[in-house]
C-alpha cells in the first residue's frame, strides 16, 4: 500500500514539475529593443509626374505629418531628395500618415505644358502605418494626385450633451463650413449617420463600395435656395431653441441655420429654422447620433440613387463629400465602423454630459479660415471643451 | 522551556518585515537584514513534506491583528496610508503516527488610504503594465484566505505532502469612478521529503501558482458629469491616456517554483539549514472580457539561496548564523510587438550572525548583527530612463526576554538599521509629461539614505487554560540628506492578539 501511495506520489510530482514546459506558454525575451530603430518611410509617386520632373518617384519635399495613436504625439517631418523620412527614439505604434506635396504651377507647366494650379500629391491609400522597432524594412507609401478637395467639410460634431443638467441630450448637432473661395449650395446634400451594431455584429467598415445608413436626411432647397458663402459656417441642430433654457451649461442655438425635425415624433420643431428633410429614419423622436461614438457622412448625389439593402441604404463612396467617425477610445481604432477611405482615423474620446465637442483644426486664421481635411479625423480634428455653433474657437467671435 | 523560548522566537520571526521569499523588491522601506534569532524549517518554503518540522503545537489558534502605516518617503504609486485588519484561525493534528493536518483560515481587510491613480493590487511586483485612472484617494480589499498542507510519512526516512492556498477577495476604490476589483489565487504545492541518514534531510517541493486580477471600470452614476481619464502604463514613464469611463483588465499572473532544502543535524547542539528556491513568474496583462486584447508580457526569474546554522555552545549560550543570496531578473514585452519595453535586475546578498545568552532563569539576552547589499539595475526602454543604484545595509539587534513568573513573559527586541547608497547612475531624455512631476522624485526614493528603528513587545501568559500572546512592533523610518524628502518620516505599528487553546 505504501510503496503504491509512493509510486503514485513520484508520478504526480514528477507530471506537476518536470513537464511545466507543456503546461506553460513562456514568451522568448525578445532581441529588438523599443526606441532603438530608425524608421525610413519612403513616399512613392503613382502619377508619373515625379518621374517625369526629376527621373524617379520618389516624392521630394512633401510635408510628412506622423500621429502615434497611443500617445497622440506628433512629428512634422519632410522627405529628402529619396523620397524617404527618418525618425528614430519613438514608441512602436499604429502611425497616421498624413503626407502633402503641393505641386508648384512651374512644376505642372513642365508636365502638362500648362501653369496648372492646386494640384497635389497625397497619400489616399495607406494613411496608417505600423512603425515597430523590431522590423527594419523601409515602409513604402504610395501617393496620387489630387485636385483640390471637398468644398463643404464637417467642421463641427457636438454630440455628448451638456453638463450638470440630467440626461439632457437635445443639444447635439453637426456644422459644415464651405473651405473654398466661392459659394456653395447646401441644397439636397444628403447628411447620413453611419450604421453598425455591435448587438446584431453588424459593421461595413469594408464594405468596398458603400455606405450603410438607417438615419439619412437632406438640406432643404431646390438648387440654389441655401447658399453658403465662403468660409462660412452652418448648423444643423438636432433642436434649434436656446438650450441654455433647461440647461444652463448648454447652448443658444435657437438661430442656426438648419434643425432636424422628425415630423412623426413628438419632436421640437422651431418654425424660424428651415427644417432639415427626413428621407429616412425609423427610429426615435429626434435626429440620432451617438453620445460617444458615431460616424457622418455628407454626399452629393440624387436621393433617387440611394439604393436599399435590407433596412439600409447604401451611399456610394464616390459621392461622399466627407465623413467624420468620433470613438468613445479613439485608441482602438480596430472598432471603426467608417470605411478608411472616407476617414483614416477618429476623432473623440469624449465621455458623455461633459459640454466637450469635436472641431475641425484651422488652418489658418487670418483671412479665409482654412480647414485641414486629410480624411483623418484623428489628425483633423481637436476636442474643444464648449461647443462653438457657427464660429470656430480660435475665431471665437460668431461669423455671421 | 525550551519549547516556549522556541515559540516565542519564531513568532517574533513571522513578523519579519523582509523575506527573500518575495519575487521582486521596489519596497526599498522594507528591505531589512534583521539577524535570525532560530532556524525556521517549515516556514521559509512551507513544503508540506517538511511539516513535521513545523513549530506550531498541535493547538487551535485564534490571532486578531491589526497593522497601521503611515508613510512620507514613498513611491508616488505606494499609499500613503496603510491600514489592515485580520482574523485567523489556524490549527494542527496529527492523524495516527504517519499524517499531520494543519489549516489556516483568515478573513482580512486591507484599506489604502490616498492610494495615487493605480488600482493594481500587486503595483509593486515589478509588472510595468499598470492600470488605474486619475483620481487619489482610498480602496478597500476585502478578503478570505483558506490553507491547507497535508502530510504523510510514508516510510520511516521519508515523507510526502501537499498543500493548497487559496485566496479571494474584492476591491472598490472609494473615491469616483469607484473602480472596482476582483483576485483569485490559488497555490498549489508537491513536496517530498527523504532522510538518508538519520542527521540528514534533503526534500524537494514544487510549486505552482496561479493568480487572477479582474479590475473593471464602470459608469459611476454618482458622479455622471465627471471626465474620467484612465492611465494605462508601460513603463515609469509615458502613460497611456484614455477619457473613457468604461474599461475592463484582467491580469493573470503564474508562479512556477521548484525548491530544494538540506537540514544537516550532526548533533544536538548544531543545526545546518540551506535551502535554494528558482521559479519564474510571468504577467500576462489583457483587456476587455468578450474581446480580449494583449495589453502586456512581463517575465520575472528569481532565485533565493540561504545558508543558515544553528549553534548551542553551551547550555545557554547559542549563536545564529546566516547567509542569503536573492537576484531576481524581469523583463516586459510589447503587448502587440515582439519588443523589449524594459528590463531590470535586482541582486541582494547578507550576511546576519545573533548571539543569544541566558543570564538567569529568568533573563535572556541577544545581540546581532547584519550587513547586505543590494542592487537595482532598471532600463525602461519604452521611457528613455536607465538607471542603477547599489546599496548597503548595516543592521543591530539587541533583545531582551525577561519571565516573570513560568507562566508570563516579555520579550523585547530593538532593531536599528541604516540603508546607504554606494553608487547609482541615471539618464533619461526627451522624458514625457509626467516623468518630470514625480517619476525623478521615484528614482530619488530609491537612492535616499534612511535609517530605521524597529521596536517590538511580545507578552505571553498562560491564561485560561491555554495560551495568549500580546504583540505590538513599532517601526520608524527617517530619511537623511535629501531635500526632496526633508522633514518626512515613516511610521507604522504592527499589532496582535493571539489566543492558543487545546480542543483536541
Amino acid at each position: 500500500m505504501k510503496r503504491l501511495v509512493l509510486k503514485i506520489s513520484i508520478l504526480l510530482f514528477s507530471i506537476s514539475f518536470f513537464s511545466c514546459s507543456s503546461l506553460v506558454d513562456f514568451e522568448d525575451k525578445p532581441i529588438s529593443i523599443e526606441k532603438k530603430q530608425v524608421f525610413k518611410i519612403r513616399f512613392i509617386d503613382q502619377s508619373g509626374y515625379m518621374q517625369t520632373l526629376y527621373g524617379s518617384d520618389a516624392v521630394r519635399d512633401a510635408q510628412v505629418l506622423l500621429k502615434s495613436n497611443l500617445l497622440n504625439e506628433e512629428f512634422n517631418l519632410r522627405t529628402d531628395t529619396n523620397g524617404v523620412v527618418e525618425i528614430s527614439g519613438i514608441v512602436s505604434d499604429k502611425y497616421m500618415v498624413s503626407a502633402s506635396r503641393q505641386m508648384h504651377p512651374d512644376e505642372m507647366e513642365l508636365i502638362t505644358g500648362y501653369k496648372i494650379y492646386n494640384h497635389k500629391l497625397l497619400n489616399t491609400k495607406v494613411k496608417i502605418i505600423e512603425l515597430r522597432a523590431d522590423l527594419s524594412e523601409t515602409i513604402e507609401i504610395p501617393m496620387d494626385v489630387v485636385i483640390g478637395g471637398s468644398p463643404i467639410v464637417i467642421s463641427e460634431i457636438y454630440a455628448c450633451g451638456p453638463p450638470g443638467s440630467g440626461l439632457y441630450w437635445h443639444d447635439k448637432y453637426m456644422e459644415v463650413y464651405n473651405q473654398t473661395d466661392s459659394i456653395v449650395y447646401l441644397d439636397r446634400i444628403i447628411v447620413a449617420v453611419v450604421y453598425a451594431s455591435s448587438y446584431l455584429g453588424q459593421n461595413y467598415v469594408d464594405d468596398p463600395e458603400f455606405v450603410h445608413s438607417k438615419n439619412v436626411w437632406m438640406f432643404p432647397g431646390n438648387g440654389t435656395d441655401y447658399p453658403l458663402y465662403p468660409g462660412e459656417f452652418a448648423v444643423c441642430a438636432a433642436d434649434a431653441i436656446d438650450h441654455r433654457v433647461n440647461a444652463p451649461n448648454s447652448v443658444d442655438l435657437s438661430n442656426v441655420k438648419f434643425e432636424f425635425y422628425k415630423d412623426d415624433a413628438p419632436d421640437i420643431d422651431n418654425p424660424l429654422v428651415p427644417n432639415m428633410i427626413k428621407i429616412y429614419q425609423p427610429s426615435g423622436n429626434d435626429w440620432l447620433i451617438g453620445g460617444e461614438q458615431g460616424a457622418i457622412v455628407i454626399a452629393k448625389m440624387p436621393v433617387d440613387s440611394l439604393k436599399w439593402f435590407g433596412d439600409q441604404l447604401l451611399i456610394p463612396y464616390r459621392y461622399v463629400l466627407d465623413g467624420v467617425e468620433y470613438l468613445k477610445d479613439p485608441m482602438k481604432l480596430e472598432n471603426k465602423i467608417l470605411n478608411h477611405s472616407i476617414d483614416g482615423g477618429g476623432t473623440g474620446g469624449i465621455q458623455f454630459y461633459t459640454g466637450k465637442s469635436m472641431e475641425r483644426i484651422a488652418l489658418n486664421v487670418e483671412g479665409r479660415m482654412v480647414l485641414k481635411d486629410d480624411n483623418n479625423s484623428s489628425m483633423d480634428f481637436v476636442v474643444i471643451p464648449k461647443p462653438t455653433p457657427e464660429f470656430h474657437h480660435s475665431k471665437p467671435k460668431k461669423r455671421k | 522551556m525550551k519549547q516556549t523560548f522556541y515559540t516565542i522566537f519564531i513568532l517574533l520571526i513571522v513578523h519579519l518585515k523582509f523575506s527573500v521569499g518575495q519575487n521582486f523588491i521596489y519596497n526599498f522601506n522594507g528591505l531589512s537584514f534583521q539577524p535570525d534569532t532560530a532556524i525556521k524549517i517549515f516556514m521559509p518554503g512551507q513544503n508540506p513534506a517538511l511539516l513535521n518540522y513545523d513549530e506550531d503545537q498541535e493547538l487551535l489558534y485564534i490571532q486578531t491583528a491589526y497593522s497601521f502605516s503611515d508613510e512620507k518617503f514613498k513611491r508616488y504609486f505606494d499609499p500613503e496610508r496603510i491600514n489592515y485588519y485580520q482574523v485567523r484561525f489556524s490549527g494542527k493534528k496529527k492523524i495516527g503516527d504517519n499524517q499531520i493536518f494543519k489549516g489556516i483560515f483568515e478573513f482580512n481587510k486591507l484599506t489604502r488610504k490616498n492610494w495615487n491613480w493605480i488600482f493594481n493590487k500587486d503595483y509593486d511586483s515589478g509588472n510595468p503594465f499598470l492600470f488605474g485612472d486619475s483620481s487619489i484617494g482610498n480602496s478597500n480589499f476585502n478578503g478570505i484566505f483558506f490553507n491547507a498542507n497535508y502530510f504523510n510519512q510514508i516510510f520511516h526516512n521519508s515523507s510526502i505532502g501537499a498543500g493548497l492556498e487559496y485566496y479571494v477577495d474584492e476591491g472598490l476604490k472609494q473615491v469616483s469612478p469607484k473602480p472596482t476589483s476582483q483576485h483569485r489565487d490559488i497555490k498549489f504545492t508537491l513536496g517530498l521529503s527523504f532522510s538518508p541518514l538519520r542527521s540528514i534531510n534533503m526534500s524537494l517541493s514544487g510549486i505552482i501558482e496561479d493568480k487572477k486580477e479582474e479590475i473593471f471600470y464602470k459608469e459611476d452614476e454618482s458622479a455622471v458629469y465627471k471626465e474620467i481619464t484612465l492611465f494605462k502604463f508601460r513603463g515609469i514613464d509615458f502613460p497611456i491616456l484614455v477619457k473613457k469611463k468604461t474599461e475592463t483588465r484582467i491580469l493573470y499572473l503564474n508562479n512556477y517554483a521548484i525548491s530544494g532544502d538540506i537540514t544537516f543535524r550532526p548533533f544536538n547542539s548544531f543545526l545546518f539549514y540551506s535551502r535554494i528556491n528558482k521559479g519564474i513568474e510571468q504577467t500576462v496583462s489583457k483587456e476587455e472580457i468578450t474581446n480580449p486584447t494583449n495589453q502586456g508580457y512581463f517575465q520575472n526569474d528569481y532565485l533565493n539561496f540561504e545558508m543558515k546554522s544553528e549553534t548551542f555552545w553551551t547550555e545557554r549560550l547559542k549563536t545564529n548564523l546566516s547567509f542569503k543570496y536573492f537576484t531576481s531578473s524581469g523583463w516586459a514585452k510589447h503587448p502587440s510587438f515582439s519588443l523589449l519595453l524594459s528590463e531590470q535586475k535586482q541582486n541582494l546578498s547578507g550576511i546576519t550572525g545573533n548571539i543569544s545568552y541566558r543570564l538567569n532563569e529568568k533573563l535572556n539576552a541577544s545581540f546581532g548583527l547584519g550587513y547586505g547589499q543590494f542592487n537595482y539595475d532598471l532600463s525602461d526602454y519604452y521611457s528613455n530612463v536607465l538607471f542603477d543604484t547599489k546599496s548597503q545595509l548595516i543592521s543591530l539587534q539587541t533583545g531582551l526576554k525577561f519571565y516573570f513568573t513560568t507562566s508570563i513573559s516579555l520579550e523585547t527586541n530593538l532593531l536599528i538599521e541604516k540603508l546607504s547608497p554606494v553608487s547609482s547612475t541615471e539618464f533619461y531624455e526627451n522624458s514625457g509629461i509626467y516623468f518630470i512631476s514625480f517619476l525623478k522624485n521615484d528614482l530619488d526614493y530609491f537612492k535616499t539614505e534612511f535609517n530605521r528603528y524597529n521596536l517590538s513587545f511580545l507578552i505571553t501568559m498562560q491564561l485560561f487554560s491555554g495560551e495568549i500572546l500580546l504583540s505590538t512592533n513599532y517601526n520608524y523610518l527617517k530619511p537623511i540628506n535629501r531635500s526632496v524628502w526633508s522633514n518626512v518620516q515613516n511610521q507604522n505599528i504592527k499589532t496582535f492578539i493571539e489566543y492558543r487553546l487545546k480542543v483536541y
